[in-house]
């Protein structure tokens, strides 16, 4: 009782006008079948099926920000699950659960083979696809039957669809709130935004987008396989590319990033089947040809006046609340032998060792081209080195990117949040999805955590990071390396077009990790920073240390004079 | 021996014109990043805009046309695929590329593909055209046809296929060896930097657009009278086009012959005979994207670098 | 002073965005006798009615077809005129209100029965019948015959009735192939039944796949006599092989009767009212220097259909749609072409298996063969203007 009244009492105090009209909205919704007539009633509810898909959808394009144009293909899949099923009398709960199933792992299919190239190369992807199972549907009769379709009778009254298809799209609605409000929709947040700056904090990109892009395919084949029983048929004409198409339009006429902007875009398209009805009727041209038509040209409209959705995110307040947050790996050392990369017939790094300790400050100088980011992006695991070796615990590294890289839309306290969800151990997509009591009390505590984490480094938690100045940007991408529970962090040029000020900020925040005892390695070109902050400074020159030791030694050294072409003393 | 030849014309003549819509998406991805949904739209629009100049929009006989009307024609529907294409880049593509906006250009893109593939369908409404042929293989061979091996293989095919590698071989040579194809491979390796030198980035893209749709538009248009021709016919092309181009990420040297390859196998799986066994026709789509899709795959795995 | 007229509504059901030749034939059938029906309109009891006729767009979509059929009942409409796609779902909907369907294209043996579908009726050539007609032709003149098909859904429908027709004359076959109904070039299909030592071919399906094995057949010299469905009078096969005129001599077609024992009267008053009212559809194609056109088949089924559904609301002296399909049972009118349309309780079909006759072309017109004894009684139509 305690977890509902908390639950009750978190809803009530984050409760907006939106909310109580989307209620209201669907409450009156579900009295259209006593309006309308059976045929309008079956209409409308095969739009709303058709919403419910687009909520999965506005999942992956959205949060995740994959440009996904196959979600019409996962529809179809979960519609040739179901009509099968239906055909051979499984009850209709079953057959959804495996159109859901079978949507799912086609996502999941597509998410593995196409997540880790650029959006793109995933926008194509994605699209080839939905013509490859358009052809599969048309081509081989198996699946649908051909001119005929597969006849799927009995079932649900199309009153009784409507009802349904209304609270699974509420459902899959509310599973869009849970999943981005939860860390694994704010990991997708950060890779849509940078996904550099999202791998350097540990986020598992890759995986995650797999899972997004199964997620809407599920809620795609649930949808696919109620539908399919809704329409009496299963038709291999209406999973074609138009439907993905469709469903993209709906996402991006709604808005992509509230779950009620896939319902409205669902609206908004149901109001222009009447103008086309009209139109068609007018130039006599049939019906499902101008609404294609009025389709495209709205769409083309929308974007071209920047149009961002009729619905605009609603960003819900985090509530923090004392509890048992991100622990902090134990000190380690990193220790680098014998490290060797090469691209092409450049050796960017040769030879290279060195020891990172805790509580200590290692810097690493050279001049421009001597190695130095690649050196870093082999500690960090982001490239993998030709040979040697990288000795560290596994999760123990974390690194800071050598350009401003904040997530721009995420404030202060979900960049924190995003770091630390690798610690996490109640955030689950299932966990997540139905926001356990378990999983709301751990997100308390790390909320609570990332606020005092961001007093620290004197960051306001709640403005978003692309407007903060750059300072504090900076020193953003440094707290959030360390909420990653790292003991080691590999810090790249932190003072990077700093003021004095802001540099003598970075320098003392970087002097309290130390004194944490954390083992750090910094990046500088500023030798008067590293000559002020680091315990020990290695210095490369065309991929090869050329001297390792105190700042007092390593500034006297000739070679490292020779290296730097007098250029600027230690 | 002799369904293996026809296996070969056939394949190849289609595949050379898949590989050319090829190359145009991977030009047009290399220039600006964006995957070009609205290609094989505009190379129908400019195919159906020749037909409808060359001979209206009633029922058409391959007689019908003499050479200079079809030239005409010809240039009339270039000269529109020219504009569209360029016109497509300029409004739908360009605002949403500029502003890094992934999401946005993929919309446009496909809004453009559908808005031009219903006007299409609107006005040209039979479920198959005849494309006029002015061009006189009849007189050629045995009324335009080869006897070889036991094959019979049409003149026009390989007419085709060596038209479509010529105009691969000459869009290359002004790629290469022109002042507008290194300014065009300037603006490939780095688009900001190309601003930055002065070049007017916008104006060559843009003709690099028109440029592409011609190209693939004339090949599209010289292969049409081999054959009942609709709009879904001509869209298909850029889809084949952007699998040849996927699989070997956007590299124009490489799509051409991806395309080829594409081609083969299609006619292999519609058409080949192995012992008793043949896959036939319903998977002539279906597994030519089926491991064109499962190749793009693979070379995703390797794409684990992102860029800082 | 008019009379008030109440309205029947009249869906024609068809494929306008897919197959806009023959849904605009079979809408203006429907509107045709409409016209003619509503000239005095239909009094029943102490009302007067007169059809008004919709149209619904299936695009040849069985999911749209069992939409519009249940708008179809939402508009408490008397009759649907079908093209028939995706009939197998939704003459049930149709069926809760007893509405009766009238299919005037599609030929699957499946979709009319008498006793488990009682409100499907057809005035068309069946597939069956094509099917068996065919064989009854061929296999007396001792031919192999290639079965070529494509992967259409028609070719597939074919398919199934070609191998049941032939099931009992396999040795006439020497082969069977699948043909895709977008390739450019089937060459090595054809090929291959050249290999297979076939004599004659019999191609089902959709006109672009006709007109591709000619092509392809006629190009490499093998002048082997062509047969094929109904298809193979469409337009667009003498259009594409324009160029060619020689090699559409001697195609051989099957198809339903145009004209009946009384002669070509009947027929040809109906195709001046058809182009009177709709104009002339021109192939495109000269014969003797004159153009050649197609006369209006399709239409005239679903003509037809509409006259039975007006005498059949005179006989349910009701327009409640499950009294008219009753009805439809026991009313016989005065088809297009001069035979009689009638259903029965045992029979939904308007035209019977007979009554497909053959013709081949000559000079891009079409003329019935002389060695098939119901062709050989049956005029050529003129097709010139």
């Amino acid at each position: 009782m305690t977890a509902y009244a908390d639950a009750y009492r978190e809803i009530r105090s984050s409760w907006r006008t939106r909310r109580t009209i989307a209620v209201a909205a669907f409450a009156v919704a579900s009295f259209a079948p006593l309006v309308f007539g059976d045929a309008r009633t079956a209409d409308l509810a095969d739009g709303l099926y058709l919403a419910c898909a687009a909520v999965g959808l506005a999942f992956a394009v959205g949060v995740a920000g994959l440009p996904s144009l196959a979600q019409g293909a996962f529809v179809a899949v979960g519609a040739v699950t179901g009509a099968h099923l239906l055909a051979a009398g499984v009850p209709t709960p079953l057959a959804a659960l495996a159109g859901g199933i079978c949507g799912g792992l086609s996502g999941l299919i597509v998410g593995y083979a196409f997540a880790r190239l650029p959006r793109a190369g995933f926008a194509a992807a994605t699209w080839i696809v939905s013509w490859l199972v358009a052809f599969a549907l048309q081509s081989i009769t198996w699946f649908l039957g051909g001119s005929q379709g597969i006849v799927v009778s009995g079932g649900p009254t199309a009153a009784q669809h409507y009802e349904l298809a209304l609270v699974l799209t509420a459902l899959a609605a509310l599973g869009y709130v849970a999943l981005a409000h939860a860390p694994i929709g704010l990991r997708l947040a950060a890779a849509r935004e940078r996904e550099p700056a999202a791998l350097a904090l540990g986020v598992p990109v890759f995986r995650l987008r797999a899972a997004a892009v199964a997620v809407s395919g599920t809620v795609a084949g649930v949808a696919g396989a109620l539908a399919v029983q809704l329409a009496g048929v299963g038709d291999a004409s209406q999973y074609g590319s138009y439907l993905s198409f469709r469903l993209f339009v709906v996402v991006l006429i709604g808005g992509t990033l509230s779950p009620l902007g896939a319902p409205a875009g669902m609206l908004v398209l149901g109001v222009l089947s009447l103008a086309a009805d009209a139109v068609g009727r007018l130039e006599n041209i049939a019906a499902s040809r101008a609404h294609t038509l009025l389709t495209a040209v709205m769409l083309l409209g929308i974007v071209s006046l920047g149009w961002e959705g009729i619905v605009r995110p609603d960003r819900g307040s985090r509530r923090g609340v004392l509890g048992t947050g991100p622990v902090r790996m134990e000190a380690a050392t990193l220790n680098v032998t014998a490290l060797g990369k090469s691209f092409d017939s450049v050796a960017a790094a040769d030879d290279v060792a060195l020891s990172i300790e805790p509580g200590r400050i290692t810097a690493l100088v050279g001049p421009n081209g001597s190695g130095k980011t690649t050196v870093l992006r082999m500690l960090a695991g982001a490239i993998a080195p030709d040979r040697g070796r990288i000795d560290a615990p596994a999760g123990a590294v974390a690194r800071t990117l050598q350009s401003t890289a904040v997530f721009p839309t995420l404030t202060p306290l979900e960049h924190i949040l995003v770091a630390s969800a690798g610690q996490r151990a109640r955030s689950g997509l299932v966990r997540s999805l139905f926001a356990t009591p378990k999983a709301r009390a751990e997100d308390a505590a790390y909320v609570e955590h990332a606020r005092r984490l961001l007093d620290r480094f004197a960051i306001p938690p709640d403005v978003p990071a692309g407007e903060l100045p750059l300072s504090d940007q900076r020193a953003l991408m440094l707290a959030a390396a360390y909420a990653t529970g790292a003991s080691v962090l590999l810090v790249d040029e932190p003072t990077a077009g700093a003021s004095t000020a802001e540099a003598g900020r970075m320098t003392d925040l970087l002097r309290s990790l130390r004194a944490e005892g954390l083992a750090l390695l910094v990046v500088e070109h500023n030798l008067g920073v590293v000559r002020r902050l680091a315990d020990r400074i290695v210095v490369l020159d065309a991929g090869r240390v050329i001297a390792d030791g105190t700042p007092d030694a390593v500034a006297a050294d000739a070679a490292v004079r020779a290296a730097y072409l007098g250029h600027q003393a230690l | 021996m002799a369904v293996a030849l026809q296996i070969l014309a056939s394949g190849f003549a289609a595949g050379a014109v898949y590989g050319l819509v090829a190359v145009g998406h991977s030009l047009v991805f290399r220039l600006t990043g964006v995957v070009h949904f609205a290609f094989g739209e505009l190379i129908a629009l400019g195919v159906f805009v020749t037909l409808l100049v060359a001979a209206g929009s009633g029922p058409v006989s391959q007689t019908s046309v003499g050479g200079g009307r079809f030239l005409l024609a010809l240039a009339v529907g270039l000269l529109v695929t020219a504009a569209a294409s360029a016109g497509a880049y300029f409004l739908a593509i360009e605002p949403y590329r500029a502003r890094g906006s992934v999401i946005g250009w993929v919309g446009a893109s496909l809004a453009v593909a559908f808005a031009v593939r219903t006007l299409l369908v609107v006005f040209f409404d039979r479920p198959a055209y005849v494309f006029p042929d002015p061009l006189p293989f009849r007189r050629i061979a045995d009324r335009g046809f080869w006897h070889v091996g036991g094959a019979t293989i049409q003149v026009r095919t390989i007419f085709v296929a060596a038209a479509a590698l010529t105009l691969a071989g000459l869009g290359s040579a002004l790629l290469q060896r022109t002042r507008f194809g290194r300014a065009l491979e300037a603006i490939a390796q780095d688009f900001d930097a190309a601003v930055l030198v002065g070049l007017p980035v916008a104006r060559l893209v843009g003709i690099a657009f028109a440029l592409a749709g011609v190209w693939a538009g004339l090949a599209a248009i010289l292969a049409a009278p081999s054959a009942a021709f609709d709009v879904d016919a001509a869209a298909r092309y850029g889809l084949y086009g952007l699998l040849a181009a996927a699989v070997v990420w956007f590299d124009p040297r490489r799509a051409l012959s991806a395309g080829i390859a594409l081609g083969l196998v299609q006619a292999t799986v519609t058409s080949a005979h192995i012992g008793g066994f043949e896959l036939g026709p319903a998977y002539s789509d279906v597994i030519p994207l089926a491991l064109g899709l499962a190749l793009f795959a693979w070379r995703a795995r390797s794409m684990t670098e992102a860029v800082e | 002073m008019a009379t008030h007229r109440e309205a029947l509504t009249l869906v024609v059901n068809a494929p306008f965005s897919r197959s806009p030749y023959l849904a605009r034939s079979i809408e203006n059938g429907v509107r045709l006798a409409a016209g003619e029906v509503n000239a005095n309109g239909i009094r029943i009891g102490s009302k007067t009615y007169e059809l008004h006729v919709t149209t619904m767009d299936t695009a040849l979509s069985p999911a749209r077809a069992v939409a519009n059929m249940r708008r179809a009942v939402g508009q408490h409409a008397v009759a649907v005129v079908d093209e028939g796609t995706g009939l197998d779902a939704s003459w049930r909907i149709a069926n809760e209100d007893g509405m009766p369907v009238g299919v005037v294209f599609e030929g699957g043996s499946q979709i009319v029965d008498p006793v488990t579908r009682p409100n499907v009726f057809r005035i068309a050539p069946t597939d069956h019948g094509i099917a068996f007609r065919l064989a009854e032709y061929l296999v007396p003149k001792g031919l192999k015959v290639a079965l070529l098909h494509d992967d259409s859904d028609y070719g597939a429908a074919g398919e199934q009735a070609l191998e049941s027709a032939f099931s009992r004359n396999r040795s006439s076959v020497a082969i069977d192939e699948t043909l895709a109904a977008d390739a450019l070039d089937l060459g090595p299909q054809v090929l291959r039944a050249r290999r297979a030592h076939a004599t004659g071919l019999l191609v089902w399906g959709r006109p672009a796949t006709i007109a591709a094995v000619l092509t392809a057949a006629r190009s490499s010299g093998w002048n082997v006599p062509v047969f094929t469905p109904p298809t193979g009078s469409d337009p667009f096969v003498r259009q594409q092989l324009a160029d060619n005129p020689s090699w559409v001599d001697g195609l051989t077609f099957a198809s339903g009767r145009l004209t009946a024992e009384v002669g070509t009267g009947p027929f040809l008053t109906f195709e001046q009212k058809y182009e009177s009212s709709f104009g002339v559809d021109r192939v495109g194609v000269k014969s003797g220097g004159r153009p050649v056109i197609a006369p209006p088949e399709s239409a005239m089924y679903a003509y037809d259909f509409v006259n039975l559904i007006a005498a059949a609301l005179l006989k349910a002296g009701s327009p409640d749609p499950a009294k008219v399909t009753a009805a439809l049972n026991e009313v016989t009118t005065e088809g297009a072409n001069g035979d009689q349309r009638a259903f029965n309780h045992n029979n939904h079909e308007g035209i019977v298996d007979d009554d497909i006759y053959f013709a081949h072309f000559r000079d891009m017109i079409y003329v019935p063969v002389k060695d098939d004894a119901l062709s050989a009684t049956l005029p050529t139509l003129p097709q010139t203007r």
